[in-house]
């Protein structure tokens, strides 16, 4: 099935480490303002939150797999998805 | 003194909140019937037991709770609690009374029981918290809440037997408050989902989950939070917001009502009511 649950057993840390600006950028987007930011300029935005060039090129690749691969947590994966015309709930 | 009346437990989902909202409860389109076709009986449990303080155990989102600061265990002690913009949009605002009085006696009856809860002044709801607040009070004429919130998002996460023993804490706490009051818990969340993978449902683990929760939950308890991943995908843990709802009540329990449904968009969708048994 290849599930991946990032952090279980064994805690993978440098996945955590890697993907925690990631996911910080994910969390900025619960807000409107940002929402508009990263939409008007999206390298820019990542490039504020100090993205790694794996995690921007994650991105914008806008494949959730490979999100995950640099550490992105499921709970930012929708909020990501949304701003980037993914569609869906923003969680779940 | 306060006595617990009972447990509700349910899934949430976005879709269920927003079919609420559009009142499209019956619509065939969205084959959500058998589901919302159960809660008529739980909102007549509610009208029966006449709580007067909810504990919402939910998870959070990365909503209220970024990464920057992940706690295992959060109890809000506010006043008042608003919903939240979880990343789609600002949802009408709404405001939930809270019983600032009953919390704090709450949070320190945990610590003094050795449970070291984050105490939040400020905290807002995604769907998780106002999913199921939806499917037992539609109009929004909510009674006051005490949200108590799990960490099912960035790993260590607490252990089902931990959290099991989190109900077994928070129902001494709340039999152990001077006034006269009925306590109902509301859990919300599961069952077996993962985000962005559709049809990722275990019905036969949601079936499992359910019966022995209530019959047997410390065999839940014996579960590693892996053992619920690899059963019940990554969301599953949401599931263990129930089993907090269940530790509060005692050993034997009747289920006063039940329901599973799947999917409900990419969740199985089941809920359960439980009351201490008769004796
Ligand atoms: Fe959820």
């Amino acid at each position: 099935m290849g599930i991946k649950f990032v952090g279980t057993k064994p805690l993978d840390v440098d996945l955590i480490v890697e993907g925690y600006a990631l996911n910080k950028m994910g969390h900025s987007l619960i807000r409107e303002e940002n929402r508009q930011e990263f939409q008007a300029d999206e390298d820019a935005y990542m490039a504020k939150f100090g993205l790694s060039e794996k995690a921007v090129a994650a991105v914008k690749s806008r494949d959730r797999d490979e999100m995950m691969a640099v550490g992105l947590n499921m709970y930012f994966y929708g909020k990501i998805r949304f701003v980037t015309g993914g569609g869906g709930p923003a969680s779940a | 003194m306060a006595r617990i009346v009972g447990s509700v437990a349910t899934s949430h989902t976005p879709i269920i909140g927003k079919t609420i909202a559009k009142k499209r409860e019956n619509d065939p389109e969205l084959g959500l019937k058998p589901f919302f076709d159960a809660f008529p009986r739980v909102r007549e449990w509610v009208a029966e037991v006449d709580p007067d303080v909810v504990v919402l155990v939910y998870n959070d989102h990365g909503v209220n709770f970024s990464l920057e600061n992940r706690p295992a265990f959060a109890i809000g002690t506010a006043p008042t609690f608003t919903n939240a913009d979880e990343g789609n949009g600002a949802p009408p605002p709404r405001t939930f009374q809270s019983d600032p009085h009953l919390a704090w006696h709450i949070a320190q009856s945990l610590i003094e029981d050795e449970f070291d809860i984050a105490t939040c002044q400020e905290m807002a709801f995604d769907h998780g918290g106002t999913t199921a607040l939806d499917l037992l009070w539609p109009d929004h004429k909510v009674i006051p809440l005490i949200p108590v919130e799990i960490n099912a998002v960035q790993p260590p996460l607490p252990t089902p037997r931990r959290i099991f023993k989190l109900g077994q804490a928070l129902g001494k706490a709340i039999g152990s408050y001077p006034k006269d009051l009925k306590v109902m818990f509301l859990a919300t969340g599961g069952l077996s989902h993962t985000i962005g993978i559709g049809g990722y449902i275990n019905e036969e683990f949601d079936a499992y989950c359910m019966e022995t929760l209530a019959n047997n939950p410390i065999e839940i308890a014996r579960f590693t939070s892996d053992d619920i991943v690899a059963n019940g995908g990554e969301q599953g843990l949401e599931f263990l917001t129930w089993v907090v709802a269940r530790g509060a009540l005692p050993d034997k329990v009747d289920v006063v009502t039940s329901v599973y449904h799947k999917p409900i968009s990419h969740t199985g969708g089941g809920m359960m009511v439980m009351e201490a048994a008769e004796r």
